[in-house]
């Protein structure tokens, strides 16, 4: 190869986000499950094993599913977001709509993009999949677009039967509007499994056209969920600028695990033995503690607050020499630090104290996903 | 969203709210009031949809 090719390769590559190594997907190796590394009998949509990984279904009648975080994976990868199959689904009806990955990317880190207008450049995903499910799957991305929500549904086929393949998929820019640039959804990127005729009666989105519901996923012909261990998996996940897949940007557990911390935190203890103290405040008066958390990273929005021990000695105020169980916690503040508001009892106004977690397996959640 | 419950929790001037508690999938959460929060954004658009009313504090 001479150098003026490798020269226009290298300029190729840096259009494309290489040479930056951007992907605008975090945890697309799927190395961070902070929840979990498995949740069995799930039927509802919601976040349960691999960070940002969320599983979405909509009218399923039967279905029940294991999601977890799989160490299956393809060379140069560790792990895997999965989604098995524990009750299949007995027929397809019009609405049924499951999808085994939803993947949501603020606007505002989508800029770059440059949508709306006449330069608006072309993003290529890519990603390792396996499933024993062959057949054509649609990839749906869907832009919440103030007057002309936007969708483009691309397909891929898996050739192989529990074999990882490759997949690369190129989408032009769109002209139809601006990306909202905010901390909202920009992109919403919905990897289907099981789609009802409502959503494939229409004309294929091969670029970006209208939203309409017919045309959600049209092409898509694989029927996955129709019976029992029926599974899918997929790591590697990259979006990058430009009109091919540049090579994965690996990064460190850390630097993966602080980006996902913009989304969700937990902070969780780990044995018996630990006692583990994450807010420090007073005793506003006897019945309410205050206390500071400074969250960092700042996360994306106020955090909703959540555990799995109240009313228990696993989460307590520590006061003086003593302790006190929490009935209720109230959560106030931004993305970037929060005041716990905890009710409980015995307290001596004016007192310094801090939370407390005790005990294996007790935890506090920090949740602003999208 | 399933949201089974959702009650205003006062803040410490025992006037004006300061989050929601909610029950939200089977989970127990408190939710501030901030409109980029995924739970809130849901709740509210149960509350106008007219399928959810959130309780006052006690």
């Amino acid at each position: 190869m001479s150098k003026a090719r490798q020269l226009a390769d290298l300029g190729n590559q840096v259009d494309d986000g290489a040479i930056t190594g951007t992907n605008m997907v975090v945890n697309g190796a799927m190395t961070v499950a902070q929840r979990s590394s498995s949740v069995t009998g799930v039927t509802a949509s919601g976040y349960y094993a691999c960070d940002r990984a969320k599983f979405y279904v909509s009218s399923m009648d039967q279905m029940v599913t294991t999601v977890s975080q799989d160490t299956d994976a393809p060379d140069g990868f560790t792990k895997s977001h999965k989604v098995l199959v524990t009750t299949a689904e007995t027929s397809i009806e019009s609405n049924d709509l499951h999808c085994m990955l939803w993947y949501q990317i603020e606007g505002q880190d989508l800029q770059q993009l440059g949508y709306g207008n006449a330069n608006a450049k072309p993003m290529t995903v890519s990603f390792w999949v396996k499933s024993n499910v062959t057949g054509t799957y649609t990839l749906s991305i869907y832009a919440p677009i103030a007057g002309t929500d936007s969708i483009v549904a691309p397909t891929y086929t898996i050739n192989a039967a529990n074999t990882w393949e490759y997949k690369t998929i190129t989408i032009s820019g769109s002209t139809i509007g601006a990306l909202v640039n905010s901390n909202s959804a920009g992109l919403q990127l919905y990897w289907n499994g099981l789609v009802g005729p409502q959503y494939t009666s229409g004309t294929q989105a091969t670029s970006w056209s209208t939203y309409s519901t017919d045309n959600w996923a049209v092409g898509h012909t694989a029927d996955f969920g129709l019976d029992v261990n029926d599974y899918w998996q997929i790591t590697g996940v990259c979006l990058n600028v430009g009109d091919s897949a540049i090579d994965f940007p690996h990064e460190s557990y850390g630097d993966t695990l602080a980006k996902c911390q913009r989304y969700y935190k937990r902070i969780s203890t780990t044995s018996d033995e630990q006692h583990l103290a994450f807010s420090y405040g007073l005793n506003y008066i006897s019945t309410i503690f205050l206390g500071g958390l400074n969250l960092s990273p700042e996360m994306r929005a106020v955090p909703s607050f959540s555990t799995n021990v109240l009313n228990d000695n696993s989460l307590v105020v520590v006061r003086n020499n003593n302790t006190s169980n929490i009935s209720a916690v109230s959560i106030t503040g931004t993305g970037a630090s929060v005041r716990l508001n905890a009710t409980t009892s015995s307290l001596t106004a004016g007192d310094g104290a801090y939370l407390q977690l005790n005990g294996a397996g007790s935890y506090v959640d920090f949740d602003a996903e999208l | 969203m399933n949201v089974t419950s959702a009650q205003y929790m006062l803040d410490i001037d025992g006037i004006s709210n300061a989050s929601i508690q909610a029950t939200i999938d089977g989970q127990k959460l408190s939710v501030p009031l901030d409109p980029s929060n995924r739970h809130y954004a849901e709740i509210m658009r149960q509350v106008e949809a007219g399928t959810l009313t959130i309780a006052e504090a006690d």
